[in-house]
Parts: C-alpha cells; structure tokens; sequence
C-alpha cells in the first residue's frame, strides 16, 4: 500500500517534469564543489535515519550560502552487503573516498567494528572521521579495570599518524552504568536478566551494564543471542526468571529484533522493567514491543532536546523535512551535530588555506582544535583521543503522550502516541 | 575429426580468455591511475581478488567433482584466522599469552595446510554420504565454525573479531613502482622479521595497505592457483575426479579409489581458501566472523555455478561479474540514478515526501531485487553458466542430440 | 559404492545419553521441562509446515528450493495487507477478528499457492534438463527477488501483525507452574490439521498418487500416463499452501515479521526435512518439532549463543550414523 502512494507520486512527478521541462534554480556562484561522505549502513532503519541527520545539515548549510563560499557535496555510501554491515564494505568505501581529493571527510560508520578496519587505512591520509554513533571504548582509549582489557589499541590502529578519528557519543562505560544506576537505585531492580544480541555495541554495554549492576550489589544472569539464529526468546526470558530477575537489560539494537523481547515477555506474562541503550531508543523498536510498550527505559548518549537551547526548534525543523516514521532515529541528531562540526572544520580549513581548497591534513588539524561546539545534542570539546567532552546519559522511559509532534523521544508508528519520554539525565563530566 | 576441430576451437578460447584476462590485470591498474587519479577501483579488484581464489578453490570441489559444498566459507574462515592469530596479538590476551608474528609468506602456505586438513577431517566421516547429504553436511559445517568463532572469545576475539592483523612486508630490493605509489614512504629504518624472533636482518618495506601492493600480490597468486588448478585437471587425479562426478560406480568399477579421490578434491579444494584467507586477512587488517556467514558460501557457489562449473576460465569470469555486481553495480545505483533524475528535471523526486523515500533510498531498496533478477536471467540464458568447460560442453551438445537420453540421467543423477 | 558401514548403535547411544540427561531435568524441575516443552512444539510445529513444502520438492524434482523460506515470509506479509482491510481490535477478540482470521487463511494460502506456481514455471522448470545446480542458482535467485520485493514494500524495519488471537490473561492459565495461552493451542492444533490434511490428500487422492508415483520414479509415471508438469506444479502448489498458512501462523503469534524472516526460517525448516529424512512427509513433521524442541531445550539448559552449534552438530551427528536421516529409507545404492 505504501509503496502504491511512491508510485503514483513518481508517476506525478514525471507528468510534471515534462510539462515544466526541466528548468533548476540558478544558485549562487560558488567557488567550487568540496564533498563529504558518510559510510553507514544505510540497509538498517538505524544507518538511514543517522544518513538524514547529515543529509539535513548538508542541505542547510548550502542553503545558507555554503561553506566559505564553497557548496557542500555529500554522498552516502552504503557499508551494507547483502543487508548486513560489512566491515570489508567500509574499508571500499573509505578507499573510494580517498581517492577523490575532493573528499575532505566523512561521517560515520555507524559500527564500531567497521571502524576498527576503517581507522588503519585513513590515518596516514589525515582523513577526518567523525562517527556519530561508535561507542566502543577500545576505538580511543583503553579499557581500566574491572572492564577487561581491550582486544586492541587504539595506538596500534593509527599507527604513529596523528588523531583523525573523532566521536560525539559518550562511550558504552557511560550508557551501561547510567541505566544500572537507574534500574537499581530507581526501579528497585535488585536482580536482573541481561540479554546481548551479540554485536560488538551490544556486548560492549551489556558488559559495562553487568559490571557496574554488580558492584552496586545486584545479580546478574547472562545470556546472548543472534538476530540470524534466534526468534523465539522465550526460554531465555523464562531462565531469567526461574533464576530470580524482577528486570530485564539488553544490550544491543533494534535492527537485531532486541526489541521482540518486550514483546515476548507479555506472552508469558512476565511484567517487569526493560531497560536498554541508546539502540533501543527508537521507533522500531517501540513497533517491536507491539502491545508491551510501556515499562521500556533506554538510555541516550547526550542532553535531552528540552535540556539544550535551540534543539528542539532543530528537531522540529528536521522532522518537518523528514516525515516519515522511521526518518528520526536515536543517531539522528548526533550525525547532525558530526557533519556540522566537519563543515566547521572545512570552514576553518579554507581560511587556513587563504581561501582556496584546503589540505585534508589542514582539516584534521583543525578539527583537532575544535573547541566549545555547540550542538544539539550539547555544547562540547574533544580531548586528544578524539572523545567528547559530553559525557551525558539521558534516561528516557516510554509513556503514552498527548501530543507526539512536541515528544524530544521518537515515538511508535503503529502506536503512535507512546513515546520516550525524559526522565533523569547523569552527567558523568561532572561526576568525575 | 569433427570432435578434434571442436576440441581445438574450445582450447583456444581458453587460451583467449586467459590471455584477454592476463593483459587485462595488467592493463587494469595504469588505465584506471591515468583515468582517475585514484586507487579505489584497484583496491576494490584486489578486494575482489579474494573471491577469485574461493571460486577457483570452490571449483575443484563443485565443478571438477561434482560435490556439493555449501560451507565453503569456514574453511576460507579458518584460514583467515590460522593467519589473524598467528600474525597479531590476538594470542597474547589468549590463554597462551604469548603474541606471534609470523610473516605472511610462511602464514599462507600454514593457512593452506590447516584449511586442506580441516576438509580432509570433515570429509573422512562424511564423504560416502550420497549426492545432497554431502551439501546438507557442508552447510552444518559452515554455521558451526563461524559460531565458535563467536563463542570462543578468549581465542578469536569474538564479535570484537582481530584486528591489528600485520601486514606483509618485503626486502627493501623488491620494492618499485609496481608495489604502490607511496611505497617509497613506507620503506622503514625497521626490518624484515625473522621467524620466531625480532632481530633483524634486511630493511623492508610493508604493504600498508597499499591497494596497487595487494593487487599485484593477489594477480601473482590467482595465476599460481590457476598454473595449479589446470595441471591438476589434467593429471591422472584430475580425470579421476571427472569420471566419479559423471558415474561414481563406473568409476569405481574401474579402479578408482573414490573416497581417497573425493577426499582429495575436497582437501585441495579447502586450501585454495586457507590461501585466500590468509591475503583477506593480511588486505583488510580485520577478521571477523561476520565475514564468514552462510551468504558468503552462497556467493562463492553462484559464482562458480554461473561463470561454468568446471571451467577455470569460467569461474574466474564469474567472480568477477558477481563481485562487480555486488559491490560495485548494486551500491553504484542509488547515487546513479540520483544523478540522472537530476539531470533530466526530476530533481525533486530525490527529496522524500511523505511515503516516498527518495528516489536514491527507493533505488538502494530495489538491491535484492535486481541481484535476485540478475541470477535468475543469467541462469536461464546460460544454464550451463557464462564459459562452460569444454568436456562439458561437448556433454551437453551430445546430449542436446539425445535427449530422451538426458531425460533419464537427469533423474538418476544424485 | 559400499562405504564404511557404520553401525546404528552409536546414533541409539547419543539419543540415550540426550534422553537422560533431559529426563533427569524433567524429574528434578518439571515445571520448566514442560513449559519449555511447551514453547519448542509451538515453535516445531511451524518449523514442521515449512519442511514439508522442503521435502516435497526435493522429493520431486531434488531440488533443494532455497526460495521456500521466502514463500513463508511472503505469506505472512500478504496476511498482514489483507488483515489491513478489517477493523480489527487488539484488545478483544471480536466477530470481525474471527471472519478475519477466517478469511485471511485460505486468501493467503491461494496466494501463496499461485506464486509459488509461477516461480516453478518461471524460474525450474526451463531449466529442468539443464546442469543439476542451475536451478539451485535459480532458486538462490528467486529467494532474493521476494525478499527484494519485501524489502521495498516495508523496507528493513520491522512488520507489525495485528495480535488478534485471542490473548492476554483471560487466554491464559497456569496449570502448576506452567504457563499455556491460547496462542500455543492454536499454533500447534491448526499445524495438526494441516498436516493431517496433506497426509489424506497424498495417500487418498488420484493427484497425490500421481506425486508418490513421479517421486519415486519420473520415467515410470510418465509412461503411465501422468501429466510430469501438472503434478510438479501441483507439488510447489501445495508445498506453498502449508508454507503461506505457516508463515501467517508465526505473524499471529509472534506479531513481528520482516523480510528475511525466511532465511534463517528456511534454513532451520530444511534442517528438519534433511533429519526427519528428506523426501519423507512424516519425517519432515517429526524434524520439524524435534528442531523445534531441541532449540529451545538447548537455549534453556545449554545457552542460547551453542544453540546453533548444537543443532548443526546433531544434524551432522545423524547423517553420519544414519546417512538417510532419522525416518529416511534405506536405499539401496546404485
């Protein structure tokens, strides 16, 4: 039915085309063309709405003139093969990129793992990349115990070139223990059932989950699945709860069905809290809860909409732009924040450059040196690591609202008045 | 002497298309410099080279013995990890705790060994099951070694796969202009390893991740795997293979030990992929079981049933065609036809309204159906595949005379 | 060929040992047993739907027909559409949920039949004097052109089907620690049905004669006057009825579909054919429901991430002991 509506419109269109015969609008002149890129995986509702986030800070920026007087080109290039991300398929990608020296940078990938191969091969061209959404600590520092070691180094990945690798999301060792401070302390969950989907985020943040729900005295049972092997999740969620667990934490997305869970519970009538990072924060995955929505908690990496001067007029503007239900996505906005702090870099870049096209290693040294950057998501720096200074976890629990379109949390599709609603926000910048 | 006049004509086209491809690698990387100034579209075809390796091994099994292999890609899996743990310090955080660094000469010819090993292990119980049963055998295979690698985090590195994985380096003498535009930075004051030590002896340079070093590398290795892969067709076993997947009892009737036979298509057929493994290990840096799923099995099968089963010449072509579709034509199409409804005035059908996507996504969603319909097309069109083998050929023209007689092999051929 | 004749014990002794150390489970924690029991037959009975359209092709034209998995989701999709045009409630089992599901069934499962048909005609049957792997390929194919189509219908998210069984705590009782909803009833007597019927149409019709006659024998059949084409055709027509009824059965209980659904679905269900025997109609039910059961025991007492590695690990297990599968006939070599 969906995809009728797309073909009439297209249908439409060509009928209007003709008539019209063409005819763009003349732009300004322009000094020239820089381009930027993105690697995601743009197959998932998750690399899509992340995608719209740059596409939206690309077209407002060349419609405000550009940068410098230079158009922003973007291009999105798609890590997925055969509808999964492939880290093979980003390390094409970036070689792409690198190969048009118009490419000043890139946003993404959207997979931490994607950016493990990604790092070795940018970083002895200086190429900027700004991940919206890696939250895996090995990528920039290490692991400090009792979180094990990390498997490798973020050194051994550059290889003695300077930092090119940047990222506005707080790291999983944030995410995972903002939630088991909450779930403990605030839902009274003393003992709970932790189910990962076997990715690298979410083994990453079920692991800094686990470790700190223990320290807080809890107890924990452990258990993984596979999106490819796995639909019914049934005597998982049973085993949880014939050992104890009044909650649920999973880590993982929900593109790896993380969600279907939730709804699973309700069919062997086990109510209890469901709590999840920032890849639960979405609308698929309140359409996955079908029917077992509220009593969701997901954390988010960052300040709440309604926290940060001027986001939400940004929010707003975007879903004006992009409609559709799965447009808004729990990267969106970081993606937004990742591509405006690149064209603040291109920016200074080109003056640097006395006005003409600057260097990629002028970009990076720039980007370096950002500063204060004001976002949406928050106003931040990054330190010498290439991490954010916002080290913000916003709690946010899925409720029945009255009005969806004022929601800073993306709400259900089908129910489309249950959304994530803020409800604490810890600031581990402070805290430390 | 009609056949005889056939037979020549056939060879030579062999001998064409090898040539044509022989050039043409060489050809490929100084066009495509000159043409665009950059080395993507040479990383992409040393990316490729990869698959050329699996189809060339995957046709000893499939196209020279007729066995079914659905689970190719855990022995590629295990030779891309015999080279990751030994080539990075993925062992050190193991239960051995001690990294090595052995260099990628010895690894690939180490990589070929285990994966040879590993299908002559699961072969032996196995082989003297009938037709499918083999493939269904195969499959299992291939879903439980990707879930170890998974499940054994402590050895493999999990999901977090192994990264950090060294890359191949030579004697500085080596190097030239062939190795890659900025092989002269990477000339180092550091040295070539020795084995099992860290002393040094010659200066080196490495590969980095050069993308015109790895494209020689891979075009050296693909023509010593096809030098290899042809004379074995036309040795004794090569025949032998031939006569058990035309008639197994017959051709134990005449003396051919078939399990030894099989086992043997079946090791060999691993080790090419324990070699590919090792070069996809050392050229993406990164092993990860993600890498070695069930669909990788599948390509690797499409490609050697449509470039021609049994050809060399065929499943070459074939994986390259497949390769190109995958991973150049399908992710090609999204920002093509954005382009194009750009140019021709309907521009803002790529801004998404509503239920409509924009067009790049709507063309980026049409993937699957455009690889499926390629598949199907191809299939019908040539259902012998694009270069068939020419006994092959010569079967199917035989049988094109006969066909009541094709019938009824048709029905018994399990 | 003779081959190493492995005796049949070994695979006995690996189903003792299984059978005990389940049973000690069942004896010292019964009420999980059983509710784990309960959620693997669910589970197995759908599997069991799919690997009979598997075993029924395969036992025809021996083609392992990779599309079958896609047919499965495909009717879960259409059901979903067709579901669209009533007021359904979620909350209540109404009258209009009850002509719904009424109606959706046999809708659905034409549909699917009709496709499934087309793909045959299309896609196989040129190719049915080709190379022996060019349908495979072929099948690979049309596995990828409908979830390509499923793809660009509802793109990568998520389907939602309306929960219209009835459900929630009135559907619902606990009989000694053990939770049974009306869902599970459903799933595994409408599986049963089905099933029954299929096996009354293959021993008792002219048409399901004609199929065992063409399976066993091709040449035989069409000597004897059988229409080869009509009842091959009649084969993936029917396989696809089972596949489009089991794929709506797991939209209505699981509520959450998307469009590889049939990959893995598929996979698993030809698992089950291959271990109940392929080719062999009760073989692939009983596959289906010990794949089903195993999963589900494995998740719960082993872990889920080995939950893979053990069904594989058995499969392999069981072709080596009992190279034709647990109910497959032994054929004798030729």
């Amino acid at each position: 039915m969906v995809r009728g509506r797309g073909l009439v419109i297209l249908t439409f269109a060509a009928v209007v085309a003709f008539a019209c015969g063409g005819g763009g609008g003349g732009s300004p002149a322009s000094k020239g063309t820089i381009k930027i890129g993105s690697d995601l995986p743009v197959c998932t509702t998750g690399g899509q709405s992340t995608a719209n986030g740059v596409k939206f800070a690309v077209d407002q920026k060349n419609a405000s003139g550009g940068v410098n007087g230079y158009t922003i080109s973007y291009q999105s290039f798609d890590d997925c093969r055969q509808a999964a991300y492939s880290a093979a398929a980003g390390v094409e990608n970036v070689q792409s990129m690198l190969g048009d020296s118009k490419f000043l940078g890139m946003i993404g990938p959207y997979n931490s793992a994607v950016a493990q191969a990604e790092i070795p091969i940018s970083s002895p061209q200086h190429f900027v990349m700004i991940s919206p959404s890696n939250t895996n600590p090995c990528l920039t520092k290490e692991q400090l115990p009792p979180l094990p070691p990390c498997s490798y180094h973020a050194a051994d990945l550059r290889s003695g070139n300077a930092n090119n690798y940047w990222r506005v999301v707080t790291t999983d060792d944030y995410q995972g223990p903002a939630m088991a401070d909450y779930m403990y302390k605030t839902l009274n969950v003393h003992s709970i059932g932790i189910l990962d989907d076997s990715t690298v985020f979410g083994v990453g943040i079920s692991g800094s989950f686990e470790t700190e729900f223990k320290k807080l005295g809890g107890t924990t049972t452990h258990s993984e699945y596979q999106k490819a092997t796995t639909s019914d999740w049934k005597s998982i969620l049973l085993k949880f709860q014939n050992a104890g667990a009044t909650g649920v934490y999973v880590g993982g997305t929900d593109d790896q069905n993380i969600c279907i869970p939730r709804k699973q519970m309700k069919d062997i009538g086990w109510n209890v809290p469901f709590g999840g990072g920032d890849g639960i924060e979405t609308s698929n995955c309140i359409d996955q809860t079908s029917g077992n929505e509220v009593g969701t908690y997901a954390t988010s990496a960052g300040a709440d909409a309604t926290r940060v001067a001027g986001a939400t007029a940004t929010i707003a503007a975007f879903r004006k732009a992009f409609p559709g239900p799965n447009d808004f996505g729990g990267y969106t906005m970081q993606a937004y924040d990742a591509a405006n702090a690149l064209m603040a870099a291109i920016g200074r870049g080109i003056n640097d450059a006395n006005g003409s096209m600057p260097t990629r290693e002028q970009v990076r040294a720039e980007m370096a040196k950002t500063k204060g950057f004001v976002g949406v998501i928050g106003t931040y720096d990054f330190d010498a690591n290439g991490d954010t200074s916002l080290k913000i976890v916003s709690i946010y629990a899925v409720q029945q609202v009255s009005d969806p379109a004022q929601s800073t949390g993306v709400c259900g599709t089908k129910a489309a008045t249950l959304c994530y609603v803020w409800k604490d926000q810890v600031n581990y910048a402070t805290a430390a | 002497m009609a056949r005889l006049h056939l037979r020549e004509r056939f060879k030579d086209r062999d001998t064409a298309i090898f040539g044509v491809l022989f050039l043409g690698a060489l050809v490929f990387p100084i066009v495509t410099m000159f043409a665009t100034g950059s080395s993507a579209l040479i990383a992409q075809a040393g990316h490729a080279g990869t698959f050329v390796l699996l189809a060339i091994g995957l046709n000893v099994v499939v196209g020279f013995a007729g066995l079914l292999d659905l689970g190719y890609a855990a022995f590629f899996a295990i030779g891309a990890y015999t080279y990751a743990l030994f080539a990075s310090a993925q062992l050190g955080s193991s239960p051995l705790h001690h990294s090595y660094h052995l260099p990628f000469w010895l690894m690939i010819f180490v990589g070929m060994f285990v994966a040879a090993a590993a299908g002559a292990i699961l072969g032996f119980p196995t082989l003297r099951l009938r037709g499918d049963y083999l493939a269904i055998v195969t499959l299992g295979f291939g879903e439980i070694v990707p879930q170890l690698s998974y499940n054994l985090p402590q050895w493999t590195g999990g999901i977090n796969a192994i990264g950090g994985i060294d890359q191949p380096s030579l004697p500085a003498w080596i190097t030239g202009p062939w190795a890659g535009a900025n092989s002269i930075s990477i000339i180092q004051g550091a040295a070539c390893r020795v084995i099992g030590s860290g002393t040094s002896f010659a200066p080196c340079f490495s590969f980095g991740f050069d993308p015109i070093a790895y494209y020689a590398l891979v075009v050296i290795m693909i023509i010593a795997a096809v030098i290899l892969v042809g004379n074995l067709y036309r040795s004794r076993l090569g025949r032998a293979w031939m006569a058990i997947r035309e008639d197994e009892v017959a051709a134990a009737a005449m003396g051919i030990n078939t399990v030894t036979t099989k086992l043997l298509a079946f090791a060999i057929g691993a080790s090419f992929s324990g070699f590919a493994g090792a070069y996809y290990g050392a050229s993406i840096g990164l092993v990860s079981p993600d890498d070695f799923l069930f669909i990788v099995s599948i390509t690797v099968l499409v490609m050697v049933v449509l470039g021609g089963m049994g050809s060399i010449t065929g499943v070459i072509v074939g994986a390259l065609a497949i390769y190109f579709v995958l991973n150049t034509f399908l992710p090609a199409l999204p920002p093509f036809v954005e382009n194009l409804a750009n140019n021709v005035g309907l521009g803002f059908l790529n801004t998404q309204n509503g239920d409509w996507p924009g067009l790049a996504q709507e063309t980026q969603r049409i993937n699957f159906l455009v690889y499926g319909l390629i598949l199907v097309l191809m299939m019908l069109l040539r259902p012998q595949g694009i270069f068939p083998s020419r006994v092959r050929e010569q079967e199917l023209k035989h049988a094109a005379v006969n066909e009541d007689e094709a019938a009824v092999e048709q029905v018994h051929a399990s | 060929m003779g081959g190493i004749s492995v005796p049949d014990s070994g695979f006995y002794i690996i189903s003792a040992i299984a059978i005990v150390l389940l049973g000690a489970q069942a004896v010292s924690h019964p009420a999980a047993f059983i509710q784990i029991s309960i959620f693997g037959i669910a589970d197995g009975a759908m599997y069991a739907l799919v690997a009979l359209g598997y075993t029924m092709v395969y036992g025809i034209i021996e083609l392992i027909n990779f599309a079958h998995g896609d047919v499965f989701t495909m009717g879960a999709y259409i059901g979903t559409a067709i579901l669209g045009f009533f007021a359904v409630n979620e909350n209540s089992f109404t009258t209009i949920n009850l002509v719904a599901l009424l109606l959706v069934f046999p809708v659905v499962m034409l549909i699917m039949g009709a496709i499934n048909i087309g793909i045959e005609r299309v896609a196989y049957r040129p190719l049915r004097n080709a190379p022996r792997l060019a349908p495979l390929i072929t099948a690979i194919g049309m596995s990828f052109v409908l979830e390509g189509v499923m793809f660009l219908w509802h793109g990568p998210a998520t389907v939602h089907v309306p929960d219209l069984l009835p459900h929630g705590p009135g559907f619902q009782t606990k009989i000694g620690g053990v939770f049974v909803g009306f869902k599970d009833v459903f799933v595994v007597v409408t599986a049963v049905i089905l099933v029954s019927l299929l096996a009354v149409f293959i021993n008792r019709t002219r048409l399901g004669k004609a199929m065992r006659a063409t399976a066993q024998d091709r040449d035989a059949a069409q000597l004897m006057g059988i229409d080869i084409n009509r009842t091959i055709a009649a084969t993936f027509f029917i396989g696809a009825l089972l596949a489009g009824a089991g794929g709506m059965i797991w939209g209505l209980y699981y509520n959450n579909i998307f469009y590889n659904l049939g990959f893995r679905t598929g996979l698993v269900a030809f698992t089950s054919a291959v271990f109940g025997g392929i080719g062999n109609i009760p073989g692939a039910a009983i596959g289906g429901l010990l794949i089903g059961l195993i999963s589900a025991y494995s998740d719960y007492y082993i872990g889920s991430k080995w939950t893979e590695v053990v069904i594989f690990g058995i499969l392999i297990g069981v072709l080596v002991f009992r190279p034709t599968g647990l109910l497959g006939m032994r054929v004798p070599d030729k």
